[in-house]
């Protein structure tokens, strides 16, 4: 039974034609697109296209996925010039009938649709993404004002895809930088009134590959799939060190 | 069944041909080479103008040269790039202060808006220089 | 990790760059209203502003010896450090980001100094170099 015989069949429905980026290092052909027409609804999402192609098409397709509700952060990818999750983005928002599907920009490619997070990963660990206490534990739980929770609310929608991290021309020229993601994250932890590691923090976010890098560019905002402003808490976290600086706490 | 196609045919997977506008991007990008035209700009102007070390007649002479007609277009430029950096510069400061972010868009159009208007107002005035007797 | 510079993480190399941010921020801002002036008074402002002897009696006065002075300190100022930014925007080690910091305060310095010899000339009588 080849990969072809349950396939079906184009028959006057919508038909997109999808190209995928394709790489694979274990072979020495060249990085390249494969073009396929595929039958599609509006309401197939990208992951079910890729679906299609891996059961259908191609059985060496790679691709990351998990969870296909938006909160794994496994599937983002690199959709007709956008950053999307695959699993979340509905064929007719892309308002096209052309696909261009490629791995997350400006990340090395393992293979395919799938990059290299670990220098994401690494700047996630480097702002310590956890609660530090020193003194005063209380005996039971934390206790803490509803509105101060409140302050820390779109930065903990964080699902750490990757895409502001690749979308940042920071991030593309100098690979030492923060990054949007762990940024907001440290800003997360810099504005919880349980954490006592302020001062700490600041040394890592206050330097030349920290927030000084950032310089507004909003390709961040624009990518995440999360809504997060990732611009509003950098520039948080920029008037924090400068009033650090001249004596504050 | 597979056709294959070059990395260079899909031009809509580049970051410099991006689907959405990306203002953001495009505004710190010429923010950037504004930004480097002046310091190259400033260096030039601070040696013509220290020649008046040199004496009124080699200045007079240089000026002369510098307002001539065609450096009023050259001259106009140099307002067009000034007035972006500088208004652009506002926009950032107002984002460092912690306004308008969520607005960045509009900010940027709204003070290119302005920058135009002053622009014009620029240009008549030096269309009275070029067209002089 | 990488790890430069005497054993530091990467991550904690340099001071940081938040004096220089603030100062970038108000120089730039007073900048926009001396450039204005400048511009208005100088190239918008009528024909016979931009010969030797306007030039002398300007820079007898007061008024524009603090504006044209700072012109030079915080143009070059806000320039040489955007241009610090350029080059660090571009991952350099400590020790390559002291030598680009050094050197432009070097070009800064020496840039103000000659531009302020054109400046004072005139406050002290004559031209620096027999004008």
């Amino acid at each position: 039974m080849s990969i072809t015989d349950t396939k079906p069949q184009l028959k006057g429905q919508n038909v997109a034609t999808v190209n995928i980026f394709r790489y694979d290092p274990s072979t020495t052909d060249e990085a390249h697109y494969d073009s396929w027409q595929v039958p599609i609804t509006g309401s197939m999402t990208v992951l079910d296209l890729l679906f299609y192609i891996l059961e259908h098409e191609d059985g060496s397709l790679a691709f990351r996925y998990a969870c296909r509700e938006a909160i794994c952060g496994s599937c983002a990818l690199y959709v007709n010039g956008t950053y999307r999750l695959a699993c979340k983005t509905q064929l007719k928002d892309l308002k096209a009938t052309e696909i261009n599907i490629s791995p997350l920009p400006h990340l090395k490619v393992i293979k395919d649709l799938v990059v290299d997070m670990d220098p994401f990963w690494e700047k996630y660990e480097r702002i310590r993404p956890y609660l530090i206490t020193r003194d005063d534990l209380p005996e039971k739980e934390f206790l803490q004002d509803p509105a101060d929770r409140l302050k820390m609310d779109d930065m903990v929608d964080c699902i750490l895809c990757g895409a502001c991290y690749s979308s940042c021309p920071q991030c593309w020229t100098d690979p030492e930088y923060l990054g949007p993601a762990a940024l907001v994250k440290m800003n997360r932890f810099t504005v919880d009134t349980r954490d006592q590691a302020n001062q700490e923090r600041t040394k890592i976010f206050d330097n030349e590959h920290g927030v000084w890098r950032c310089h507004t560019i909003f390709n961040c905002v624009e990518a995440c799939p999360k809504d997060i402003n990732q611009t509003y808490s950098i520039q948080h976290l920029k008037r924090r060190a400068v009033a650090r600086r001249f004596g504050g706490k | 069944m597979s056709s294959r196609r070059h990395l260079s045919e899909l031009r809509g997977n580049s970051d410099l041909y991006p689907r959405n506008v990306r203002t953001g991007m495009y505004a710190w990008l010429f923010h950037r080479i504004t930004g480097l035209a002046l310091v190259f700009y400033i260096i030039l102007h601070i040696f013509v103008i220290a020649s008046v070390n040199f004496g009124g007649g080699s200045f007079d002479a240089t000026m002369r040269l510098l307002t001539s007609k065609p450096f009023v277009l050259i001259d106009l430029t140099l307002v067009a790039v000034v007035l972006y950096h500088s208004l652009n510069g506002l926009r950032i400061i107002f984002f460092d202060l912690g306004y308008g972010i969520k607005n960045q868009r509009g900010i940027f159009w709204a003070l290119m808006a302005v920058g135009t208007v002053i622009f014009v107002f620029a240009a008549v005035a030096s269309s009275r220089l070029l067209f002089r007797a | 990790m990488s790890v430069r510079d005497q054993g530091q993480p990467a991550w904690l190399v340099g001071p940081g760059g938040a004096m220089a941010w603030l100062l970038q921020r108000l120089s730039g801002f007073i900048l926009i209203i001396l450039l204005a002036t400048h511009l208005l008074l100088l190239h918008y402002g009528g024909d016979q502003q931009l010969v030797f002897a306007s030039v002398t009696i300007r820079l007898k006065t007061l008024l524009f010896i603090i504006i044209d002075t700072g012109l030079l300190a915080l143009g070059l100022y806000h320039g040489l450090n955007g241009l610090r930014n350029v080059v660090l925007d571009y991952d350099l080690s400590r020790r390559a980001g002291s030598v680009l910091t050094t050197v432009l305060w070097i070009v800064g310095i020496f840039m103000t100094i000659y531009g302020a010899t054109a400046l004072y000339s005139f406050w002290a009588g004559r031209g620096v170099f027999g004008g």
